[in-house]
């Protein structure tokens, strides 16, 4: 899953030019010309309402359709881009079943074989730490749990890129910093994060690039330092 | 007061033509109802979740069918089933079959439109979380009905509640036919025309009951949602 050697080369991951999106009439994003490349821990941040989550949808289809450009290696986002990222809410949902139930569901979606499936259940639960939740029905989950399961459902799946809207906001200190581990391993094993966050540690331990928001304006940060998110 | 006490009596001391009446016209509800709720509900759900062009005019001309009364559906039907009709070769005018034809064309609608508005009451992390997990159509139609069984469970009992109360295609259809195709409705409808009011109101008083417990059950879904 994580071979994106068969798409071009030097296409940038995605590329988005003079790309706009409206709720009916109101712009709710605008982003003149933006890159981002493979491998890349992408930082949104801004305040509440700026465009940070329209961001994160229209870039991986759930939104749209939208005016100017946006390319996927070089060609219009299709069903390559959809099986090679997934989207996590900031408060994700889970199906009705055990936490188990869950991951095997999202891996039956996509074809995965039932004998492979189960390792690739129990190695990303075990990577998120819930290993003790996997026979818990999903609904009596904790938000943070919830979070942290959702994100074993996408590492289960083996995305190369993932869509993070705030990944850490349910969580207490110690599961933020699991969290914050698992997302720096998944950066060195050379998956895209485009993540949202208030989290300056987050962005601060994460982040090769920020993009910053302002009223549904995105704007690459200028220095790509840090920012004050708590505004 | 003398009549609904007669009425009453016909109900307690098991009547067989009254109790006769009532089940043949469940045994066609839950039939129509089946039948109206295994297309309906899915084409609810693929209203919820495609996005294909005319959906709006789809969605509004289901909508508008509900309106459509029910002796327009019966004569609609009879123009098919009727023997000079283009389905005339299935012989089931004035049998059940035809019954159940008709009235599984007047509750298709109601399901596909309970199911729709339903699920576009849901959570739309649903639909979006199944979208980016990379399920196919089918596979999200399937699970965004198991999430939704509660919508589902709406939409059946109100397609039963609908056929359960109709007169309109039972009569047209079916003929009001003694022991064959007689409904509840039906018998209403001819027993009050001759005066004759005890097993109406009898009738009545179970059709009040079935209308009742669909409602309540309805309710015990949508809680439960």
């Amino acid at each position: 899953m994580r071979d994106l050697s068969a798409l071009p080369e030097n296409a940038p991951l995605f590329s988005l030019r003079g790309l706009s999106f409206r709720y009916g009439r109101r712009v709710a994003l605008r982003c003149d010309s933006l890159d981002i490349e493979r491998g890349q821990a992408v930082a949104l941040l801004g305040p509440n309402g700026s465009g940070k989550t329209t961001f994160l949808k229209v870039l991986n289809g759930l939104l749209g359709p939208y005016d100017g450009t946006l390319r996927f290696l070089g060609r219009s986002p299709g069903p390559a881009l959809r099986l090679r990222s997934v989207y996590l809410h900031q408060h994700p949902v889970l199906f009705t079943g055990t936490v188990r139930d869950n991951l095997a569901r999202a891996l039956s979606f996509r074809r995965v074989p039932r004998g492979e499936a189960a390792g690739r259940v129990q190695a990303a639960i075990d990577r998120v730490g819930c290993a003790s939740l996997m026979d818990r029905e999903a609904s009596r989950l904790s938000g943070g749990e919830t979070q942290r399961v959702a994100l074993a459902r996408a590492l289960a799946l083996g995305a190369d890129i993932l869509f993070l809207d705030e990944p850490t906001s349910s969580m207490d200190a110690a599961s933020q910093n699991a969290v914050r581990s698992v997302l720096a391993e998944l950066k060195s094993e050379g998956v895209t994060l485009i993540f949202s966050t208030h989290d300056q540690e987050l962005a601060d331990a994460l982040a090769d690039t920020r993009i910053l928001f302002d009223a549904g304006r995105a704007m690459p940060h200028p220095h790509g330092g840090n920012h004050d998110t708590s505004r | 007061m003398d009549a609904l006490g007669q009425a009453l009596s016909l109900l307690a001391t098991g009547d067989t033509e009254t109790w006769w009446t009532v089940g043949t016209t469940i045994r066609f509800a839950l039939w129509s109802t089946l039948f109206s709720a295994l297309p309906g509900v899915p084409l609810g759900a693929v209203l919820y979740l495609g996005r294909f062009r005319g959906k709006r005019a789809l969605a509004a001309a289901i909508n508008a069918s509900m309106a459509v009364p029910t002796v327009v559906i019966g004569l609609f039907v009879y123009s098919f089933i009727s023997r000079s009709g283009p389905l005339g070769f299935l012989n089931i005018m004035y049998e059940p079959a035809g019954v159940i034809l008709g009235q599984s064309l007047l509750a298709l609608p109601l399901a596909a439109a309970m199911t729709h508005t339903g699920l576009q009451k849901m959570d739309p992390r649903y639909a979006e979380t199944l979208l980016t997990l990379g399920a196919g159509f089918w596979r999200r139609l399937l699970a965004i009905l198991r999430e939704g069984r509660f919508v589902v469970v709406q939409a059946v009992l109100a397609s039963f509640g609908r056929v359960t109360g109709e007169v309109g295609v039972s009569m047209m259809l079916g003929g009001n036919i003694r022991w064959h195709t007689r409904t509840m409705t039906t018998t209403i409808a001819l027993d009050a025309s001759k005066g004759e009011f005890e097993r109406a109101l009898s009738l009545g008083v179970v059709l009040l009951a079935v209308a009742l417990t669909v409602n309540a059950l309805s309710h015990l879904a949508a809680r439960d949602a």
